[in-house]
């Protein structure tokens, strides 16, 4: 027994190294043109929901916005909110499925130059013998004084506990689902260096 | 509730509609052109196309067709087909190019453009554009030792609208979720088709 305690301290060591050096998430998305250091400042638009089914209730820009400040901030932007589209008027997922330079130039306050748009695709909590919830996210950063997007990344949150315990918490199923999407979505955005 | 009713319950695909945009319950006479279906398989985690297999696509599409049809039908509307002229068939095809924006019953200025071409010649035409845009996400999980479990992520949006091709406006649309990728002959399938056009509009009835 003596003999093989070093072994498992090795595979023990090895299992989190490996753990430690995971890979980071790759976005969809990211522009070679893209220098995290270059954005001052990111307008991180009104959020969008395009959820098919709304039974789930939600405070869109309250909820999906707060996590979504402290991961930006974490990872050294600064964000502000704001409160309209700019001239596009309303955004639509299929608008940003492969959106044209002048609409980009058109997105968002006309001060800004940096424009995150988010949008919630989709959350769901569901009472069993237990409890689960599931959320999706989708961002896009654009850069608006060259018209083109920087960075795209999806995020998804598949959360649940199972017996009487995790049926005491559906309640607070879908807001971890969908933190854990934000938190997804945001780790592939490059961080800022000041 | 019992615990097994509760399971039951959180197992079972339901179609959920929801009304995209409501208009009158009776429409004017209108010439409706049913567009073949968009359908799109999709990842969940990297949006990557999933490709279905042709027998699939056709299968579906054809069941998609079948419903649209069979509304048109029920609502007492006159249906049309695409004439052969080159001009029709060029507008037609930039239409299908924007068949997912215009079954959300969202137009743009290219898919007004198409539109009005299309009405070239008979104003009464309209379109129905329909979609089945399918997520593929990772499956149910259950960890014995943590009690750790989570729900599919796999759902499915049947979409349609009907649109006024001179007016660009949109008479009807309606779209339904199907928390799950239903087999073509499967009756989710076709109760999530019954719900998308249950409340398709009715032709107006003139009165002498």
């Amino acid at each position: 027994m003596k003999t093989r305690m070093p072994s498992i301290i090795c595979a023990c060591a090895a299992v989190l190294g490996a753990a430690g050096c995971a890979a980071p998430k790759k976005a969809i998305y990211a522009s070679t043109q893209f220098t995290p250091a270059a954005v001052a400042q990111v307008a991180v638009l009104p959020i969008v929901d395009s959820r098919v089914g709304k039974a789930e209730p939600i405070e869109l820009q309250k909820d999906v916005g707060g996590y979504l400040r402290s991961r930006l901030e974490d990872r050294g932007y600064t964000v502000q909110f704001a409160s309209s589209f700019g001239d596009v008027g309303t955004v639509s997922d299929v608008d940003l499925q492969s959106p044209d330079p002048a609409w980009i130039r058109r997105l968002g306050p006309p001060d800004a130059r940096y424009v995150l748009v988010v949008m919630l695709v989709d959350l769901k909590s569901t009472l069993t013998f237990g409890s689960t919830g599931n959320a999706e996210v989708s961002g896009y950063l654009f850069d608006r004084a060259d018209g083109v997007m920087l960075w795209h990344d999806k995020g998804i949150g598949q959360v649940g506990q199972g017996g009487l315990l995790g049926m005491a918490f559906k309640g607070g199923m879908a807001s971890n689902a969908l933190r854990v999407a934000v938190e997804d979505m945001v780790s592939s955005l490059p961080e800022r260096r000041k | 509730m019992s615990v097994w009713s509760l399971v039951a319950s959180a197992c079972a695909a339901v179609p959920v509609a929801s009304a995209v945009q409501s208009g009158p319950a009776h429409l004017p006479a209108a010439v409706v052109l049913v567009v073949p279906p968009a359908i799109r398989f999709q990842r969940v985690q990297d949006e990557v196309e999933v490709a279905l297999p042709e027998a699939g696509r056709v299968a579906y599409e054809a069941k998609l067709m079948a419903a649209a049809r069979a509304a048109v039908e029920r609502s007492g509307l006159a249906m049309a087909s695409l004439s052969r002229d080159p001009d029709m068939e060029s507008a037609f095809s930039a239409l299908r190019a924007s068949e997912l924006r215009l079954a959300r019953g969202l137009t743009n200025d290219a898919t007004l453009t198409a539109m009005l071409r299309l009405a070239t010649g008979n104003p009464d035409v309209a379109v129905l554009v329909h979609a089945l845009e399918a997520t593929v996400g990772p499956g149910g999980t259950w960890n014995a030792w943590s009690g750790a479990i989570t729900s599919s992520m796999s759902r499915s949006a049947f979409r349609a609208a009907l649109v006024m091709c001179s007016s660009g406006k949109v008479l009807w649309a309606q779209q339904v979720e199907l928390r799950d990728l239903p087999a073509v002959d499967a009756s989710t399938f076709q109760d999530a088709l019954t719900t998308l056009y249950a409340s398709f509009p009715r032709k107006a009835v003139s009165r002498p």
